[in-house]
């Protein structure tokens, strides 16, 4: 069974936290999925070594674009199913309030889709949706 | 880039600081990455190669936010040491742009410079190889304000 496969297969069987265990830097920043009704949402439960200033301390924004990124291509993989897992073309973060130290919360929108290439929307939150802490538009190849 | 610098102790106080402080980034420390230079609005970083650093295990690709965690935390330092003052930054925005596969088992190196830097903001260009410097593996622009 390919990965893209096992993947899909985590997804039809209604268990998408297993997706991320399959991508071996999501389990190192300690991204899990779940569906919140509709919607595949994705957590980056907190961990001291996600931090970028510690004085204040404050989620790393390499750490934010990991998760951003992992969000859109599971989500690009839910909705669009892709022949091959969905590889990055052209990410532009936008950094908005500081992360605190404390899990991190993520949604993606598929705004787009080509014969070959698609866009996507991100955003992450933590305390409340409407504020977020990052948001992020990606565009992916899909084979 | 900024015009010539005739503060040769700014800049090595800049160094200083900016090397402590990467020390104590805990993400930059767990990852293993490495600063190799700085300079006037200039920072050269290391990330070397590592299994968990897989997207796509099967094909050997190098997960996205890999390099989207290098070129953060090398525009910063390169931003930080345009400073005329030794302050606090956070990243404004990043867009990067994957121009080749990013392949198993080869280190990912950073350069990052300052075009522009203004009281409130920085304006930095990162590229990042993987040891061919004429063939880049991704490009990337950042801006980072100065926190007062």
């Amino acid at each position: 069974m390919t990965l893209l496969d096992q993947i899909k297969a985590a997804r039809a069987s209604g268990d998408p936290a297993s997706i991320a265990k399959l991508i071996p830097y999501a389990r190192f920043l300690g991204i899990t999925l779940a569906h919140q009704g509709d919607e595949l949402q994705a957590t980056m439960i907190f961990a001291s070594h996600l931090v970028g200033n510690a004085s204040i301390p404050a989620l790393h924004g390499g750490a934010i674009a990991g998760l951003l990124e992992t969000t859109a291509v599971a989500t690009v993989i839910e909705r669009l199913d892709p022949l091959v897992l969905p590889r990055p073309v052209t990410l532009t973060f936008d950094y908005l309030r500081p992360g605190r130290a404390a899990d991190l919360f993520a949604a993606a929108q598929v705004i787009r889709r080509g014969r070959r290439i698609c866009t996507v929307h991100v955003v992450a939150w933590q305390g409340e949706r409407e504020k977020p802490v990052a948001t992020a538009n990606a565009t992916f190849l899909m084979g | 880039m900024s015009e010539e610098r005739d503060d040769p102790e700014l800049l090595r106080n800049l160094d200083r600081i900016t090397r402590a402080f990467h020390t104590l980034v805990p993400l930059n420390r767990a990852m293993g990455m490495e600063l190799l230079e700085t300079g006037e609005g200039r920072g050269v970083m290391r990330l070397p190669w590592s299994e968990q650093w897989l997207g796509d295990p099967e094909a050997g690709l190098i997960h996205g936010g890999v390099l989207s965690a290098l070129l953060d935390a090398t525009c910063g330092i390169a931003a930080f040491m345009s400073l005329k003052v030794p302050s606090a930054i956070a990243t404004l925005d990043l867009r990067i742009d994957h121009l080749r596969a990013a392949v198993k088992g080869a280190d990912l190196c950073a350069t990052a410079e300052v075009v522009r830097c203004t009281r409130q903001v920085l304006f930095v260009r990162g590229t990042i190889d993987q040891g061919d410097l004429t063939a880049p593996i991704a490009v990337a622009t950042a801006t980072f304000a100065v926190t007062p």
